[in-house]
């Protein structure tokens, strides 16, 4: 096996400091003013990357985070293992049954949400690919599909603490929206996960209607066989191995076969890790403290050096268009605000509850930016539609609070 | 609140003899009328057994009457208790059920879930019935949970019950651990807390209304999955009968699947249940 040069290994190790200190540092400092841990953690990656720090100090920039060489392979080897743990995480947090206790509103309003930001996204997409950064006309379909779904998709962290705060996570209002955000999320991956089989389609090895046919089969038989197993597995986990370390160990060993396997099968990994990510969240022998456990791990240590990464790799300055942000902003929000108080229309909620849940269900926060960086990595798109849609992620996940706060008070009144 | 009419799913099975003998304590005590419903060909041979048993636990044509009824088992039952307004179906169940069997459903679980009645399912029902001394009763939110506290209550004074314990469940960590991100730990513990506190409140609210005569009551606010919590509660603590309201949707393969607040009670049942439809109480 060959190894990192003495050199290289302090480089690595340089890196992971500088990158897990100053996300700490800049998400605190942002936290006091109420804006979500994860701006802090990409806005580390703008200043410490080419977008400031590099175009000050060129040099140390590639001292610290050098463009090529042992180092940098491993550090990207580390953040392609973060998002598979992100998404594992995501997973976790996914409750199925809530979606089924909250019945039709949830899903009337996940639906909307998600169809209507997705048609217009692809639309746009397809009818003015060239405004979007489309570089290969071949691609036209999976672009205007990856569009469509990057504007559907919805973040649940986010939407939960705004929730909280606005102490609306008890309400009926509250709970169709985390709801709806869940089923958003698990519609949207299955959806992405498709886009990236279409896009690999010339270069794997399997077809794919194998593809499709795999991507479904593999959900149902883990979130049915798969959930049942781990269930019955776990109180024996529990017994027999050193706690925490069995269960944390257990878990991820899951998420990386399943990312493994799903990789095999020509859908991204982060997929697999989600979908064994639902199974062994919604286990009822499942402690509290191991749920615990294992988020804070991932979302401490790893989430923070994905998000940094973010920034090392792509000069925000100069592949911000505000023309793009401000397109794909504003599609983004009509579509996806649109949508929502539709779906909350037709289940009886009356207008100001329904606009409510259109700006909760707006925000779009991390889950938003792994999409994005997953569809860059895949060639989808390109750094400019990245970077629009990165700022887009940021404002709707600042402006939800605000604005959820202002219908709210409305639906008091009356 | 009252059981005016009770109707049980009758059954030529071993445990026939000790459902009826539950049924007609049950009747006697909420002195109500009494269904037994058949669903079945009509045998002489079954008619006598049956007015043998009849006799024995004293049911006359005053405070019983048999109907033998064709068709399928499941819809049937749920039709003649509906006719006949029935305020509570009595039904014999198994603890567990083989895994295929959960969710297809037996006619105990499917009665269960389709009832527009309140439903109790009997696991242990004995020739000599005991009352319900050991009660717990599920105070978790819902539409109609004052409506099951006073019926449990009702029950428990009639029973003259050594204590009922009420259990609010919650999932308040996952929700509080969503947002920690923004958080400190100080911080997730005190919305912990209010959301624990306000659920007090309104059982303070629904206990103030509710007339609980002398009885030693316990409240438990437990943190776990909603079904699965009380479950546990209900078996560690040996409980003989467990209160819960029916769900406020209809429930279906998919519930199973991906199982949620009384399919876990359902799926393994830790003593006898007593499901409130508030629907028709009276």
């Amino acid at each position: 096996m060959s190894k990192l040069s003495h050199q290289e290994l302090i480089t690595l190790i340089l890196s992971l400091g500088v990158m897990l200190l100053s996300a700490r540092l800049l998400g605190e400092l942002l936290r006091k003013f109420g804006i979500p841990l994860v701006v802090g953690e990409i806005l580390a990656g703008i200043v410490l990357g080419p977008s400031l720090f590099g175009q000050l100090f060129p040099e140390s920039l590639q001292f610290i985070f050098p463009s090529a060489g042992g180092a940098t392979l491993a550090l990207n080897g580390i953040t392609q293992m973060s998002v598979i743990m992100l998404l594992f995480v995501a997973g976790l947090e996914l409750e199925l049954p809530l979606i089924l206790k909250q019945g039709k509103a949830a899903g009337l309003t996940s639906i909307f949400s998600l169809a209507i930001p997705f048609a217009i996204g692809f639309f746009a997409a397809y009818y003015a690919g060239d405004f979007f950064g489309l570089d290969d006309s071949n691609h036209l379909l999976v672009f205007s599909l990856f569009l469509g779904t990057a504007l559907s998709i919805t973040a649940l962290p986010v939407i939960a603490r705004i929730l909280m705060d606005l102490k609306l996570l008890k309400t009926r209002i509250g709970m169709i929206v985390i709801s709806s955000a869940m089923l958003n999320d698990l519609i949207g991956w299955l959806i992405f996960s498709l886009v990236l089989g279409l896009m690999n389609e010339g270069n794997s090895e399997h077809s794919l209607t194998y593809t499709i046919l795999f991507t479904i089969s593999y959900a149902v038989i883990l979130l049915t066989v798969g959930k049942y197993l781990i269930d019955k597995a776990l109180p024996w986990i529990q017994k027999n191995f050193s706690w925490p370390g069995g269960i944390l160990s257990i878990g991820l060993s899951l998420c990386f076969l399943g990312a493994a396997l799903t990789e095999y099968i020509g859908i991204h990994g982060v997929f697999g890790a989600f979908i064994v990510g639902m199974a062994f969240g919604d286990s009822v022998n499942l402690k509290e403290q191991e749920r615990e456990i294992i988020q804070q791990f991932i979302t401490n240590i790893f989430a923070p050096l994905f998000f940094v990464s973010i920034g090392l790799r792509i000069n925000f300055v100069s592949n911000f268009s505000i023309e793009l942000v401000a397109v794909v902003t504003a599609l983004a929000m009509i579509s996806k605000i649109g949508g929502a108080w539709m779906g909350a229309r037709l289940s009886g909620l009356n207008n100001s509850e329904s606009m409510a849940i259109g700006f909760g269900m707006n925000a779009r926060g991390a889950m938003e930016i792994i999409l994005g960086l997953l569809a860059l990595e895949a060639g989808i798109i390109n750094d400019k539609l990245f970077v629009a849609l990165v700022v887009m992620a940021i404002l709707t996940s600042v402006i939800s609070g605000p604005m959820m706060q202002v219908f709210c008070k409305e639906v008091v009144k009356k | 609140m009252q059981i005016n009419r009770i109707a049980l799913a009758l059954a030529f099975s071993p445990r026939l003899e000790a459902n009826l003998a539950e049924a007609a304590r049950l009747n006697t005590l909420f002195q109500s009328h009494l269904y037994l419903i058949h669903v079945g060909d009509y045998t002489a041979g079954n008619e006598q057994e049956l007015q043998q048993l009849l006799q024995r636990f004293n049911l006359t044509k005053q405070n019983c009457t048999v109907l033998w009824q064709e068709g399928e088992t499941v819809d049937t039952i749920l039709e003649t208790c509906k006719e006949h307004h029935t305020d509570l179906l009595i039904t014999g169940a198994l603890e567990k059920e083989g895994l295929l069997q959960y969710y297809m459903g037996s006619i105990a679980r499917q009665l269960s879930r389709k009832a527009q009645c309140s439903v109790l399912m009997l696991t242990e029902p004995s020739t000599e019935p005991h009352p319900f001394r050991n009660i717990v009763v599920s105070g978790g939110e819902c539409s109609h949970t004052a409506d099951t506290i006073a019926l449990a209550m009702h029950l428990a004074k009639l029973e003259k019950a050594n204590k009922v314990d009420i259990i609010q469940e919650s999932e308040y960590h996952n929700i509080a651990r969503l947002s920690s991100e923004n958080k400190t730990a100080d911080e997730v513990d005190q919305i912990k807390q209010e959301f624990i506190s306000e659920d007090k409140e309104k059982l303070d609210e629904i206990l103030s209304c509710t007339d609980c005569g002398s009885l030693k009551i316990e409240r438990h606010h437990l943190e776990g999955k909603p079904g699965f919590a009380i479950s546990n509660y209900a078996r560690e603590h040996e409980a003989d009968l467990l209160v819960l309201s029916s769900p406020d949707k209809k429930l279906n393969l998919l519930d199973r699947l991906f199982t949620h607040d009384i399919e876990h009670v359902l799926a393994n049942l830790p003593c006898s249940v007593l499901i409130v439809h508030h629907e028709n109480l009276n």
